[in-house]
């Protein structure tokens, strides 16, 4: 593989760029999982060029305007969305359907790029992916992360919502990860577009 | 115990201000409009209760010549502390009284609950008398007649006229008037909440060649003298003997959480962080190992940024009897990539679910940070008279240009930030 990411994605967050981004590690981890993945972890990594952005609006303004230059090359994006208010802030009425509101977000991207974009719509928010995390912990009986650190990440704890995502991005935690792909349908799907991309790409 | 609001008047340009703390309050502004001289105030209210406050605020201070805002008589500060539903405001004024700095005034009001504006009780006392009014009707409830109160933070001690005096902690067959008592019983949780009080300035990693060089020693990159280990210092000159204690005196799990904490800003290629004691005279020497060398580095060698994340996780994680009632931090961004300086923030708002938390900045990129700024972000401006006036956002107005921009930082930077600041802060009352 070449030193070029062959995918950007576009996280909405509700911070912005940042050291060790929770969501990705766990991304990271349940892409480099795959049995269909042979390159070395390093390279994988090195493939995967993670942006979380702040707010959906940066999200579609990116979508908007920066695609052309960031996709020139050639590489596919990922848009990973929260479901929570998207709606709202597409201006869609409420009960519009999901594909309508991934089809929605496409349409804002220049039309030279739409066809290396995929769209990820995150049920509720990343508290759904803390949730599904816990259950899962609980099922397979791993000891971390800790109840407390859950706890903290639930309340909304900045600090521990990395840190149980870091937690579940550890190497011995490959059925942790492939029990929240099921229990957190679109993070499934994320993973396996991505493995797809990146095998295709080698 | 949180302290939820500062009032200051007569401090440089702080004639009259009054500062809501919320979990996390960001107080930005050009250079000059007041933001370190709150943080300053921060530091007085610390150092209020102990014996040498009037000492450290001449030695330290430079005590009024450094302090008073030109054509005020009084400088007076003032917290309202809340704890468990109950408010306690208090304050004092600092006058000059025949060459001399005194605390010339204190006033001492406790209300049932944040909900109930109005005080129960207000207890006022200066050099000649010392009154408890009630706090809805003012009527006097009581005058202290023919007694001399000296009222510590920790003890009253009470003298009758012409008697011996008489300390509330010790058993006497003097007994002590019940208002004052209570005032006694209130003034030491004022005094809890004050001493609990944090400031922290930017951590000092003066590179090891430049602390050679200009022969003054580089406060974080030193090895430490062997001490039990209580708070980092301001400067973070103990982050040895931080990562002692927290290696050593708080159990495996709590190191592997910090130990997660640092990778989570440095990187997976930190393996280890290491503290040797007992080398050279007794000393506590840290170092960083890296998965890909072969040797820990030691604090000399590492990166200004790198000194200063391992000093915020000391900061975090040390262990605290309880929660400090306000933590202050001085321009938390320096030496810290952008992207590190989230993580920094991460720390100061997970802090603000505890401790009400204050931080003075000219980062852009912190701004940009902030999950709520239309709560967090404060403006210190000056007035036609030199005087600061705190501004925060218009929710409204800041939802609209956020459709645009990716924060406050973003919008500065943009030249727009104009545009979203409404809303003044209420002027300082005196309670």
């Amino acid at each position: 593989m070449s030193r070029r990411p062959k995918v950007t994605i576009l996280y909405e967050d509700a911070r912005g760029p940042r050291t060790e981004f929770g969501l990705h590690r766990l991304v990271l981890a349940a892409v480099r999982d795959s049995d269909d993945i042979t390159a070395p972890h390093h390279e994988v990594d090195r493939a995967l060029d993670s942006r979380p952005l702040k707010g959906i609006e940066q999200v579609l303004r990116t979508c908007r305007q920066d695609l052309t230059y960031l996709a020139c090359d050639g590489r596919k994006v990922a848009v990973v969305v929260d479901e929570d208010v998207i709606r709202d802030k597409l201006k869609l009425p409420p009960g519009t359907a999901l594909q309508a509101v991934k089809e929605n977000i496409l349409t804002r991207c220049p039309e030279q790029v739409r066809p290396q974009v995929a769209v990820f719509v995150l049920s509720r928010n990343t508290e759904s992916v803390l949730k599904a995390a816990l259950t899962c912990v609980q099922e397979h009986r791993a000891e971390t992360p800790s109840a407390e650190q859950f706890e903290r990440a639930l309340r909304k704890d900045p600090v521990a919502r990395d840190q149980v995502l870091s937690g579940v991005a550890k190497e011995t935690h490959v059925k942790v990860r492939r029990c929240i792909e099921v229990k957190v349908p679109a993070l499934g799907e994320l993973v396996a577009w991505l493995t797809l991309t990146l095998t295709a790409h080698a | 115990m949180a302290i939820t609001e500062l009032r200051i008047q007569g401090l440089r340009t702080l004639a009259d201000v009054r500062l809501s703390l919320r979990e996390l309050t960001v107080l930005i502004g050009a250079n000059g409009s007041g933001k370190s001289s709150i943080i300053e105030a921060c530091e007085l209210l610390r150092k209020a209760p102990s014996p040498d406050f009037l000492k450290e605020f001449r030695r330290t201070h430079w005590g009024f010549a450094g302090l008073l805002r030109h054509g005020a008589d009084q400088l007076k500060l003032g917290v309202r502390i809340e704890e468990d539903g109950q408010v306690l405001d208090y304050d004092f004024a600092l006058a000059e009284r025949a060459g001399q700095v005194v605390i010339v005034e204190e006033t001492l009001s406790a209300g049932p609950d944040t909900l109930r504006r109005e005080p129960l009780l207000i207890f006022r006392r200066n050099d000649v008398s010392f009154h408890m009014r009630s706090g809805a009707t003012g009527e006097l409830l009581s005058i202290a007649g023919n007694w001399h109160y000296s009222v510590g933070w920790d003890v009253l001690v009470m003298t009758r006229i012409g008697a011996a005096a008489v300390a509330s902690d010790t058993p006497s067959t003097v007994p002590v008037p019940l208002e004052a008592k209570l005032f006694s019983d209130l003034m030491v949780r004022v005094a809890r909440a004050l001493r609990s009080i944090s400031v922290q300035l930017p951590f000092e990693t003066l590179p090891w060649w430049a602390s050679r060089s200009l022969k003054r020693p580089s406060a974080m990159r030193e090895d430490n003298i062997v001490e039990p280990f209580e708070r980092l210092e301001p400067l973070g000159s103990n982050l040895g003997s931080a990562y002692f204690a927290l290696r050593n005196d708080l159990g495996d799990a709590h190191w592997r959480e910090t130990l997660e904490l640092i990778r989570l800003g440095l990187g997976e290629q930190v393996e280890d962080v290491l503290v040797k004691a007992g080398g050279d005279g007794g000393k506590i020497s840290l170092r960083v190992k890296y998965r890909s060398q072969l040797q820990p580095v030691p604090t000399f060698a590492l990166s200004d940024g790198t000194l200063a994340y391992l000093a915020w996780v000391a900061l975090y994680r040390a262990p605290r009897p309880e929660p400090p009632a306000l933590l202050a931090f001085d321009e938390p961004e320096l030496h810290l990539h952008p992207h590190l300086l989230m993580r920094v923030l991460d720390f100061l708002e997970s802090m603000g679910q505890s401790s009400s938390v204050l931080v003075a900045t000219h980062s852009d990129r912190l701004l940009d940070g902030l999950s709520r700024p239309a709560q967090q972000a404060v403006l210190c401006e000056l007035d036609a008279r030199g005087q600061t006036q705190l501004r925060r956002p218009n929710q409204e107005s800041l939802d609209r240009w956020m459709e645009r921009y990716r924060g406050i930082g973003d919008l500065r930077s943009a030249g727009h930030d104009a545009s979203i600041w409404s809303d003044d802060e209420p002027p300082a009352e005196t309670p």
